[in-house]
């Protein structure tokens, strides 16, 4: 059975990780459509250096990234403490109602929030795309930061308030310290998920301010080169770096 | 949208095939693989439950799967054994039926977001890869026709729904209040 289940394991990872050892492998690769005689050459990443196309819209990826998630993480932070700590009318409901945006296909959310932005004159464009990820992102938080309240003592806060702390103060002194782990993976998995969006960038993102994903969308039907491949192999180290760091400070889901 | 709904009327004259075979013959190479990429992870966390003794136990996805061992008690497992159960039988009568909340709920979470998808039929589907998803992203980018793309959305947001509310007590006793 442990046998059996290790091959099984094996061929999974197989299916999972070939596809991008063969992108990876391919942005090294001399020729432009693919062939295989496999030639190592680097022209693709010097190719990419002068693209500008793919470069801004990569920059502009990871700027909305580190925006969303700065965004994201202060408001949801902020509804997961009120959630949790405090009691008033309607509490249960605004709780459940943080799940359909994770269970909703984001198709929909994504033509819903264009019909909404072009209705109310919002528009397209970058400050569409924060409103929208932002949205986005804000369920991910609460419910990371809302696990990690449950380990943090609201007797602590309350000892602390009784010693004559202010509830301001009791919050930056105790309770923010103790929270900060789950406060960081939410902000990550916030980065995460803003980086890896498409379908609601691809609806909002005006001619002028892509993204990364929808670049390689848009170039996938064009007619592409592997700088796409470089471009992609580089980000995913980049973003394999920062979950690696991320995975040696700080235990994700570990009860703490 | 139709001019891409009907391919292979051009081959007319040499018709030896049905339509629906050549349709799932071209389906099936880009389909599969997504079917596969959908459900290989289900069942690879369902095997990963009761393998405590692989290097890979640590693993991130223990986290997902925390639900599982604190439902299935590794003591009922022996207890089967040691009433002289063989594998097959703890598999159908004990681990199944104990997993089954989170199997479900794993399959209705892979469902919704696949139902919704253009992307992956644009570029994996080809000529016939036309989903509910790729009609809708038609409306909003190509024919501009707002209102049937909304209702379209509408449409699968009802259908979403409608799966939700009929999961909701697994999806709640599954996944512990959190999905």
């Amino acid at each position: 059975m442990t046998r059996l289940g290790q091959t099984f394991l094996g061929m999974i990872l197989i299916f999972l990780y070939t596809p991008i050892l063969v992108l990876m492998a391919m942005g090294f690769n001399e020729s432009a459509l693919y062939e295989l005689p496999f030639q190592f050459s680097t022209r693709w990443y010097s190719a990419l250096a002068s693209n500008t196309e793919l470069l801004t819209s990569s920059f502009n990826s990871i700027v909305l990234a580190v925006i969303t998630a700065v965004v994201a993480t202060t408001i949801g932070t902020l509804a997961a403490l009120a959630l949790s700590r405090r009691t008033f009318r309607g509490r249960s409901l605004l709780q459940l109602l943080l799940l359909p945006p994770i269970a909703i296909p984001w198709l929909i959310t994504g033509t819903a929030m264009l019909i909404f932005f072009f209705w109310t004159g919002i528009g397209r464009g970058m400050h569409a795309l924060i409103i929208g990820h932002v949205a986005l992102a804000v369920p991910y938080v609460v419910l990371v930061v809302g696990t990690g309240m449950k380990s943090v003592r609201a007797d602590l806060e309350e000892a602390a308030m009784s010693l004559g702390s202010t509830p301001i103060h009791a919050f930056f002194a105790i309770t923010l310290p103790l929270l900060f782990p789950s406060i960081l993976g939410a902000a990550l998995f916030a980065f995460a998920v803003s980086l890896d969006q498409f379908v609601i960038s691809y609806f909002l993102s005006s001619p002028g301010y892509t993204t990364l994903p929808v670049q390689i969308y848009s170039a996938i039907r064009k007619g592409f080169t592997p700088e796409i491949n470089a471009i992609s192999t580089l980000l995913l180290l980049g973003s394999m770096t920062v979950i690696l760091i991320f995975a040696r400070f700080a235990k994700p889901g570990a009860p703490k | 949208m139709p001019n891409r709904a009907t391919p292979q009327r051009a081959s007319k004259g040499a018709r030896i095939l049905p339509q629906w075979v050549s349709t799932i013959a071209l389906l099936l190479p880009a389909y599969g693989w997504l079917t596969l990429a959908v459900f290989l992870p289900l069942l690879t966390m369902f095997l990963f439950s009761f393998m405590n003794k692989t290097p890979m136990g640590k693993a991130p996805i223990e986290f997902t799967l925390r639900h599982y061992r604190a439902f299935i008690d590794d003591a009922i497992i022996e207890v089967a054994q040691s009433l002289g159960a063989r594998w097959w039988v703890i598999l159908t009568k004990i681990l199944i039926p104990l997993a089954a909340p989170g199997l479900i709920s794993g399959a209705v979470l892979t469902f919704v977001p696949v139902i919704g998808s253009f992307m992956e039929p644009r570029i994996l589907g080809g000529k016939v890869g036309v989903t509910m998803g790729t009609v809708i992203e038609d409306q909003f980018t190509q024919a501009f026709n707002w209102p049937l793309g909304a209702s379209l959305s509408f449409t699968i947001l009802a259908v979403t729904m409608a799966i939700f509310a009929t999961f909701s007590g697994v999806l709640r006793r599954g996944s512990g209040g959190t999905a």
